[in-house]
């Protein structure tokens, strides 16, 4: 396929967390909020006068410093953070906007509120409770979370407007950006995409990590650019597959698995847009601070709830996902130390393929890929397994 | 009765030495460490049991 | 077996090593012989170590006390408590032959119970190791109340569990709540005299490490069996590994589970409900706890889990009931406080550290039964004695150490060896400071409040959550206990603990706090032995303490077969 306009200037976007925009947005006076999880609306982060930055260490190595602070057995992308923090990495930071939803990004944001890191003296560290449940007393519990720990601490710190009106501008805004995602995202869908994942996923990264009304242009650029690109003549890929899974912020492991001959064309994982991406629906009469957090307390998937239906849902969604994407099966990775992926991906390889027949590559990985062979092994051997089962699958019907 | 008595404080004594001779020297212990625990260790390895993993993975209702 | 081999094997057993180098003329002091026979041996002279058979852990004979001691120890522990198994078994089984059988058919059926319960007389020894008075006395009654309320609940369990009965559903399966064992006792007061509340994990897996740890390593394996990484939290995946390997007894139609106390025990939800396929209720408690603004949505969610409960069973949620369950759990906690102000200004505490470390935990964890509060009358009494008599209870302390972050539970009873070898005496542990929380019962409201304050200051979470404000506030606690020394419990797989390691480094050394990192994974030794942790408290102790151990045979000695 031809190159995809602007994927070099996001690709380069990506190199650092102190991008050239996030530079842009900080000379324009605005204030960068960081945050590492999904239960931390980046709506709320993205009203006039700031903008959300989900936090990423790109390029990271052996993450020294951090590891004497939080031992070589956590997950090391809270490590890898703690280490771009510790090196200055995160200066630009004006706040973190902390969640307790998973134990060692908790640990690395509890670390920026202890010891002196962050060297900005505006800089503050604001914990939210988010809950575990997705009924009406969470959403009850979350609002005005979301309101104490957000809203407020905006307007008290930086002078923010945290209005009625402020908040449905930017609801308005964001879900602009959602749908130019969604319909970049829909190019997956076809028999044969237009669109590989690992392109993909460095828009959709760029969205979480740059000032949003920055790249707005360029997404117009590609959603216009994608209605006329044609696929290759002949398919580099041999199977497609559902990325699901925990933290995933390299675009150069989707690379990876394509270049193994698997095509993602759907990402469900907490950088992905599988949820993420979903439109923000106030209802009437609603407060649009309310519509936010029944917004993400409905659209997440993640395996932090505990109701017992909603465990259950998670497996027919992805199922469901799978058909929608027209998908032969799914990479359920797992960055290494993440007890909430451990259990969802133990499950996962042992549910889809017994109840709906849809085949698992399970992998549990480093935040820094150092094992490409072994992962590349595995890739290959997933997507011969799936060519064989279609092979079968043709001699049968045959 | 007194020679019943007598039957019975005599039983209860050599009683009461045995099992203090169980005591003290550990003679329980060595009796389950060595003769009960591999006895059944050997059963629970055997026994034939459910394999759960065949467990139905139906949806479930809201229980609130 | 020749007769040699039976000489060997009979020396083995039970003939202890002389002492080398013992001065001939002690030999002879028939006063020494004398006054060592009926008050025992020194301290320094016990070399409790020689009286190991080999690396089982085993006695080649009990420990000789002195008279007193030891035929207290005979009497009233080893006997009473062998007498005390059989009555309760009958007791809580509903009668001497239903309790029987029923236990005969748990033995043959459950690992756990087969393999680990009938060497409960050993975890007494372990944990009462070389103590003496009334810390021998103190001590054991805790154990008796432990072992008595263990009965009861494999009992209850076993009374109405559909494997043993041919998968039939009797009345009393249909009035058992099941819930994880990380959900206090105290949510259920409000149908204590209807419904019978379990803990699923508590008997099987929990209690059973601490009895006899060779059991739970099936479990792990079972768990990782089906593809769950080695590196989770082992307490979860021996809990979900019950179910893999079918040993978990079907006792009740329903289950309560929490987020207590971390992500691994949030995700092992996942694999529970799968097994357990029946209706499962998540009462999770906020992480951020201290926060005011928390507190409505705890207290929403346990009254939704009454009302979940009310609709499963068809009862109500009696108010007098729970009132009076309450209350009664407030006495268990003003004793509670009453030991820790003891245990803080004085050596006159009668409980050695493992002692208060796993009753504590089993008794706030369990909720409210009659064993606590006849327990609590004992060692009242004897604290009583000892303050008033001015008894110290644990003479050769070197040291006063606070125990931190959560325990080897292979090895709870290191703390008897510490003080045994080294003078080190672990007079708190953090477990024990959890639950720390009156239930006030004059109104609705407030009986709410303080349940919701309760449940989030639950093991592990209260310290280990929420901020790192509550990790760190061991400082304080140091003080409070009058503590020179930290014993620094390093779940190497603890996510939590592990986050915040470094930290701990820098104050340990910018405070000059002797702290010594005691490396485990919870249940599982074969990952940090009883004897590497032996290792590192001695090489803290020689090389840095530069202190001469006050039983030299206990400073280096093999156990990993032991239970």
């Amino acid at each position: 396929m031809r190159d995809l306009v602007h994927i070099f200037e996001f690709e380069e976007l990506l190199q650092e967390a102190y991008n050239d925009l996030v530079r842009k947005g900080k000379e324009e006076g605005r204030r960068a909020l960081g945050y590492t999880c999904y239960f931390m609306p980046e709506v709320l982060l993205d009203l006039p006068g700031c903008f959300s930055v989900h936090l990423r260490a790109p390029r990271s190595g052996s993450p020294d410093l951090a590891t004497y602070y939080m031992t070589n057995r956590t997950c090391m992308y809270g490590r890898c953070l703690l280490e771009r923090a510790l090196e200055g990495g995160f200066n630009f930071l004006d706040a973190q906007m902390a969640t307790e939803t998973c134990t060692v990004t908790c640990r690395f944001q509890e670390h920026l509120q202890l010891m002196d890191i962050i060297q900005n003296p505006d800089f503050f560290c604001e914990f939210t409770d988010v809950p575990f449940k997705k009924n009406e007393n969470a959403i009850d519990h979350y609002e005005k979370q979301l309101q104490a720990h957000v809203l407020d601490q905006l307007e008290k710190h930086f002078g923010i407007d945290t209005s009625d009106a402020a908040l449905l501008k930017a609801i308005r805004e964001h879900n602009e950006l959602c749908a130019l995602i969604r319909e970049i995202g829909s190019y997956r869908k076809l028999e044969q995409p237009t669109i590989t994942g690992t392109e993909f996923s460095m828009i959709q990264l760029v969205t979480q990590v740059c000032p949003k009304d920055m790249i707005m242009e360029q997404l117009r650029d590609i959603a216009e650019d994608l209605k006329t690109r044609e696929p290759d003549e002949k398919p580099a890929y041999r199977c497609k597959a559902v990325l699901a899974g925990s933290e995933e912020d390299d675009p150069y492991f989707i690379q990876l698995i394509e270049e193994c001959g698997i095509l993602v064309v759907a990402d469900r994982h907490c950088y992905g847009s599988i949820p993420g991406r979903e439109e923000i629906v106030v209802k009437e009469g609603e407060r649009p601070l309310r519509a936010i957090a029944r917004h993400y307390l409905e659209t997440s998937m993640c395996p932090r709830f505990m109701e017992q239906h909603i465990m259950r849902e998670r497996k027919q969604f992805l199922a469901d996902l799978v058909r929608e994407y027209g998908a032969d099966g799914i990479i359920n990775c797992q960055v290494k130390f993440c007890e909430y992926w451990s259990y969802e991906r133990t499950i996962n390889t042992l549910i889809m393929p017994r109840d709906y027949g849809i085949p698992v590559c399970s992998i549990e990985k480093e935040y820094v890929n150092n094992a490409i062979g072994q992962l590349r092994t595995r890739f290959q051997a997933f997507a011969e397994s799936i060519e064989y089962k279609k092979l079968q699958e043709g001699g049968s019907r045959g | 009765m007194k020679k019943l008595l007598l039957k019975l404080i005599t039983f209860a004594g050599i009683l009461y030495g045995l099992l203090f001779l169980i005591f003290y020297f550990d003679l329980d212990g060595k009796l389950l460490y060595y003769i009960w625990e591999p006895m059944m260790t050997r059963r629970y390895d055997k026994m034939k049991r459910r394999d759960n993993t065949a467990t139905p993975y139906e949806m479930k209702e809201d229980v609130g | 077996m020749k007769i040699s081999g039976i000489k060997d094997k009979f020396k083995e057993l039970f003939v202890v090593e002389k002492e080398q180098n013992r001065n001939p003329e002690e030999k002879r002091n028939v006063k020494k012989i004398l006054r060592d026979f009926w008050c025992g041996k020194p301290h320094e002279e016990r070399r409790l170590g020689d009286l190991y058979v080999g690396d089982t852990g085993l006695y080649k004979h009990r420990e000789w006390r002195g008279v007193p001691d030891t035929m207290y120890y005979f009497n009233m522990i080893w006997l009473y408590n062998y007498i005390h198994m059989v009555m309760d078994i009958m007791k809580f089984g509903g009668g001497p032959v239903k309790g029987l059988v029923n236990f005969a058919k748990g033995t043959m059926r459950y690992r756990w119970m087969g393999q680990t319960y009938l060497t409960v007389m050993h975890w007494f020894d372990r944990g009462l190791e070389g103590m003496r008075g009334p810390v021998l006395r103190g001590s054991a009654w805790h154990y008796r109340a432990m072992c008595c309320e263990t009965i009861r609940q494999f009992q209850q369990m076993f009374a109405s569990d559909k494997n043993l009965h041919g998968g039939r559903e009797s009345e009393q399966w249909r009035h058992n709540i099941a819930h994880n064992e990380t959900v206090s006792g105290s949510i259920f007061y409000g149908f204590h005299d209807v419904l019978e509340d379990i803990p699923l994990e508590m008997i099987p897996y929990f209690v059973s490490c601490h009895v006899n740890n060779h059991t739970v390593l099936n479990y792990i394996d079972a768990a990782q069996s089906i593809g769950l990484p080695a590196d989770p939290c082992p307490m979860c995946q021996a809990e979900y590994g019950l179910f893999v390997l079918d040993d978990y007894p079907d006792y009740a139609p329903a289950m309560i589970t929490s987020n207590e106390a971390c992500d691994g025990s949030v995700a092992t939800s996942i694999l529970q409900d799968w097994f357990l396929n029946r209706p499962l209720f998540a009462m999770p408690q906020p992480m951020r706890y201290d926060d005011p603004l928390v507190q409505e949505h705890c207290q929403r969610e346990i009254e939704a889990c009454w009302k979940f409960i009310e609709e499963q069973y068809g009862v109500a949620f009696d108010w007098d009931m729970f009132v009076k369950y309450a209350e009664q759990q407030n006495q268990l906690t003003a004793f509670e406080h009453e030991k820790w102000d003891v245990a803080a200004n004085t050596p006159y505490y009668p409980i050695n550290g493992v002692a208060q470390a796993l009753y504590r935990i089993y008794y706030s964890q369990d909720g409210n039964r009659p064993i606590w509060h006849e327990t609590d009358d004992r060692v009242r009494r004897l604290m009583n004695k000892t303050v008033k008599n001015k008894i110290n209870c644990l003479p050769k302390t070197r040291h006063r150490a606070i125990a931190w972050s959560c325990a080897p539970l292979f090895y709870s009873n290191w703390c008897t060896w510490a003080y045994n070898c080294w003078g080190i005496n672990c007079v708190i542990n953090m477990d024990s400071l959890m639950f720390d929380q009156y239930i006030r019962t004059d109104t609705y409201e407030h009986a709410l409040e303080d349940l919701s304050w309760y449940n989030e200051k639950a093991p592990m979470r209260a310290m280990a959550v929420g901020g790192h404000e509550h990790i760190l506030s061991l400082w304080d606690y140091m003080e409070r206990f009058n503590c020179d020394m930290v014993i620094m419990y390093d779940q190497i797989q603890c996510k939590g603990m592990q986050g915040i390691h470094g930290v701990f480094e820098d104050e340990f050394r910018r405070r000059n706090i002797h702290a010594i990192w005691v490396p485990h994974a919870l249940p599982d030794k074969r990952t940090v032995s009883r004897k590497e942790i032996r290792g590192i408290i001695n090489e803290y102790m020689m090389t840095v303490m530069r202190e001469e151990p006050l039983d030299p045979t206990l400073v280096d000695f093999e156990d990993d077969a032991s239970w």
